[in-house]
C-alpha cells in the first residue's frame, strides 16, 4: 500500500513538515497526551489512529498551537506554532473535532470570513462550498444546519485555497456513507497533489485505505508508528470479505482458496467468509463469477481496533 | 488585513443583535426625553417652551445613561471570547493565519463599533435633534461633540473591561455572572457608597480649615478607579453645565486634584489596563 518504509521514515525526521517531540499536557493532573513524538513527512498521508479519548484531538491541537503543552515542542514547517501562529499557520487546512461557527453567518458568509483571513479572494469561498456539494444551503444560516452539514462547512474551510498541508481531526465524522467515500476521494486527490495530510481517525478500516503511515495512540502514548503493512504484518492481524451469494456451493468456494494470498474461504449458508489481504477483494469477486457464482452482497470484515490494541498491549506486534 | 476581518465579524455578528437596537431606540428616547424634562423645569422658570438647551439635557442623558451603557458594552462583550472559547469556534479562529493580538485587538474593535454606532445615533443624532429644536449655537454644538467623544472613550473603557472578563472567564455562564457582578459594583449601590464616602471625605473643607475630615485624604482617588466615575469627572470638569457628582460636592468644595488632565488620564488608564489584561490572559490560556 505505501512505497515509504519505516527506515526511511526514520532516517528523514529532519525533513518533516509536522513534528511533535515529547509533547505533555496533562488536564487536573491526568495526562491527556504522554510524551508524544510524531514526524510526518512532506507529501504523506499519516492517519492517526487511536479511541476515543487517546488524546489524538489534544495532540492535534497542541500541534495547532491551539493550547501549550507542560512539555515538549511542536513544529509546523520548523515553525513554532505558539510563536508565529500567523507564519505557522500559512496554507494549513485545519478541521478540529468540535466545530461550532457562528450561527448567525450564512454558510457563504462563514467561508468568506475565513477566506478572507486566510488572505483568499472571496470566490475561493464559494469554490469550497461548490466542493462539498452546499450551494443550495448557502444562504442558510449556520446555525440552522445539520450535523453532517456543519462537517461540510468544516471541510471546505480547511481544503480552501489549496493548502499545502491538512491536519484533519475525524474528516468523515458526523457524515453519511456516501460523503466518507467522497471525502476519501478528495483526500487522495489532494495527496496526489503533493498535499501533505495528517486525519486522526477511530475507524481502522479508513485510516488502513488513506494513510501511507500510522501513528497508533492509546492512553496518550504513542504505542506504533509505522506503515500500515508494516503494522498489520507485524500484528499477524488479517481482514475478512464476506460475499454474500445467489448460488453459492463448495465449488466456489474451493476456486477462491486458489487465488493467491487467500488464507481460507469457508461457506456458511449462502454466505463465503474469505480470510485475505483487502485488496484482493477485486480478485475474489472476479473469480466468484468466474467459477458461476452471483454476488448479491460483498463487504469486508476488519480486525476490530480493539484486537490490534489487544495485541499490541500483549507484545506481540514487536515482531 | 486580518484584524479588520476579525473587527468587522464581531461587528456585523453584534450590529443585528435585538438588544444592542433597542437600546439604541432607548438612547435616542432618553435623549429626547431629557431635553423635554428639562425644557419642563425651564419653563417653570423663564416661560420658555420646548426643549431645552443643551447643558442640561446633557446632564440628564448622563444620569439615565450611567447604567445604559455599561449593560450595553458587557452584552455585547461577554461572550467574545468566553462564548467561542466554550462553543469551540475559538480554536478554528485561533487556527488561522493570525497574531493572537489581532485576534484581540480585532474584538476590541469590533465590539467598540457596535458601543460607538449606539451611541453616535442615539446621543449624537438625539443631541442634533434637540440643538436644532432649541436654537443651539456653534458653541452648544461644540459642546454636544465634546460630550459625545468623552462618552465614546468612556465606552471605549467599558469595551475593554468586558473584554478582560470575557478573556478571563471561560463560559458563557460564568462571564454572564462576572458581568453582572461588576455591573452591580462600578454603576449601581455599591459604588454609590463608596461615593457617599467620598462625600464624607471632602466634607473637611466645608467645615472650615481648623477641622480635619471625617475620612482621609486619599479617598478621593476612588473617583480614578471606576470608568463611570472617571467619565462623569472629565465631564464636570469639561462641560460648563454638566454637573454630575459635583452637584454633590459643589464646584469650589473640589480637590484641586480633580482635574479635567486627571479624570481624562484615569478614562484613559480604564481603555488600555483592562485591554492589556485581555491580551495577556488570552495569549496564556488554551484555546
Amino acid at each position: 500500500m505505501s512505497g515509504i518504509d519505516d527506515g526511511f521514515a526514520r532516517s528523514s525526521l529532519v525533513s518533516a513538515v509536522l513534528q511533535t517531540q515529547g509533547l505533555v499536557k496533562a488536564y487536573r493532573g491526568v495526562r491527556a497526551v504522554d510524551d508524544v513524538s510524531l514526524a510526518v513527512e512532506k507529501g504523506e498521508i499519516f492517519g492517526f489512529l487511536g479511541p476515543n479519548g487517546a488524546g489524538k484531538t489534544t495532540t492535534l491541537r497542541l500541534l495547532m498551537g491551539l493550547a501549550r503543552p507542560d512539555a515538549g515542542t511542536a513544529r509546523i514547517r520548523g515553525i513554532d506554532p505558539l510563536a508565529a501562529p500567523q507564519i505557522a499557520h500559512d496554507r494549513i487546512g485545519f478541521l478540529p473535532e468540535t466545530l461550532n461557527f457562528y450561527k448567525t453567518l450564512s454558510g457563504r458568509q462563514t467561508l468568506r470570513f475565513y477566506a478572507e483571513l486566510k488572505g483568499l479572494r472571496a470566490e475561493h469561498a464559494d469554490e469550497a462550498l461548490a466542493l462539498v456539494g452546499l450551494q443550495q444551503a448557502a444562504d442558510k444560516r449556520v446555525g440552522e444546519y445539520s450535523r453532517g452539514m456543519t462537517q461540510r462547512v468544516g471541510l471546505a474551510q480547511a481544503l480552501m485555497g489549496e493548502p499545502e498541508i491538512l491536519i484533519l481531526d475525524e474528516p468523515t465524522g458526523g457524515l453519511d456513507p456516501l460523503a466518507h467515500r467522497q471525502v476519501k476521494d478528495l483526500l487522495r486527490e489532494r495527496n496526489r497533489k503533493g498535499v501533505t495530510i495528517l486525519f486522526s481517525s477511530h475507524i481502522l478500516s479508513e485510516v488502513e485505505e488513506l494513510a501511507h503511515r500510522v501513528g497508533m495512540l492509546r492512553k496518550g502514548q504513542v504505542v506504533a508508528q509505522d506503515t500500515v503493512a508494516n503494522l498489520r504484518n507485524r500484528m499477524g492481524l488479517r481482514g475478512a470479505l464476506v460475499l454474500t451469494l445467489q448460488n453459492a456451493s463448495p465449488a466456489i468456494a474451493y476456486e477462491v482458496q486458489q487465488i493467491h494470498g487467500v488464507a481460507s474461504a469457508t461457506l456458511q449458508g449462502d454466505r463465503l467468509v474469505v480470510v485475505c489481504d483487502n485488496a484482493l477483494r477485486f480478485d475474489v469477486a472476479k473469480r466468484v463469477e468466474e467459477a458461476g457464482g452471483r454476488v448479491v452482497n460483498m463487504e469486508t470484515q476488519e480486525a476490530s481496533l480493539e484486537d490490534v490494541f489487544v495485541n499490541l498491549a500483549q507484545g506481540g506486534s514487536v515482531r | 488585513m486580518s484584524l479588520v476581518t476579525v473587527a468587522k465579524k464581531e461587528y456585523l455578528e453584534n450590529v443585528r443583535n435585538a438588544w444592542v437596537i433597542a437600546v439604541t431606540v432607548v438612547f435616542l428616547a432618553l435623549t429626547l426625553l431629557a431635553s423635554a424634562f428639562s425644557a419642563a423645569s425651564e419653563t417653570a422658570a423663564n416661560g420658555a417652551v420646548g426643549f431645552a438647551k443643551i447643558g442640561p439635557t446633557l446632564n440628564v442623558m448622563d444620569t439615565l445613561s450611567g447604567f445604559m451603557l455599561p449593560i450595553l458594552a458587557l452584552m455585547l462583550g461577554f461572550g467574545a471570547i468566553a462564548g467561542e472559547r466554550e462553543s469551540g469556534s475559538l480554536g478554528l479562529l485561533m487556527a488561522q493565519p493570525l497574531r493572537r493580538s489581532d485576534i484581540v485587538i480585532g474584538k476590541w474593535l469590533g465590539l467598540f463599533a457596535v458601543l460607538g454606532t449606539a451611541t453616535i445615533l442615539g446621543f449624537g443624532l438625539g443631541g442634533l435633534f434637540v440643538l436644532a429644536r432649541s436654537g443651539g449655537t456653534g458653541a452648544d454644538f461644540g459642546t454636544l461633540l465634546l460630550f459625545v467623544l468623552e462618552t465614546l472613550a468612556w465606552g471605549a473603557a467599558w469595551t475593554s473591561v468586558t473584554l478582560f472578563l470575557s478573556a478571563w472567564f471561560d463560559r458563557r455562564g460564568t462571564a454572564i455572572a462576572g458581568s453582572i457582578g461588576t455591573w452591580f459594583f462600578f454603576s449601581t449601590l455599591v459604588w454609590n457608597l463608596v461615593v457617599f464616602l467620598v462625600i464624607l471625605a471632602t466634607l473637611r473643607d466645608r467645615l472650615g480649615s481648623g477641622r480635619s475630615g471625617l475620612l482621609p485624604n486619599w479617598m478621593i482617588v476612588t473617583q480614578w478607579l471606576n470608568p463611570n466615575a472617571a467619565y462623569e469627572g472629565l465631564a464636570s470638569t469639561t462641560i460648563s453645565g454638566f454637573s454630575g457628582f459635583v452637584a454633590f460636592i459643589g464646584r469650589s468644595a473640589m480637590p484641586d486634584v480633580w482635574k479635567a488632565e486627571w479624570f481624562g488620564l484615569a478614562l484613559a488608564a480604564w481603555i488600555v489596563v483592562p485591554f492589556w489584561g485581555a491580551y495577556a490572559l488570552f495569549h496564556r490560556k488554551d484555546a
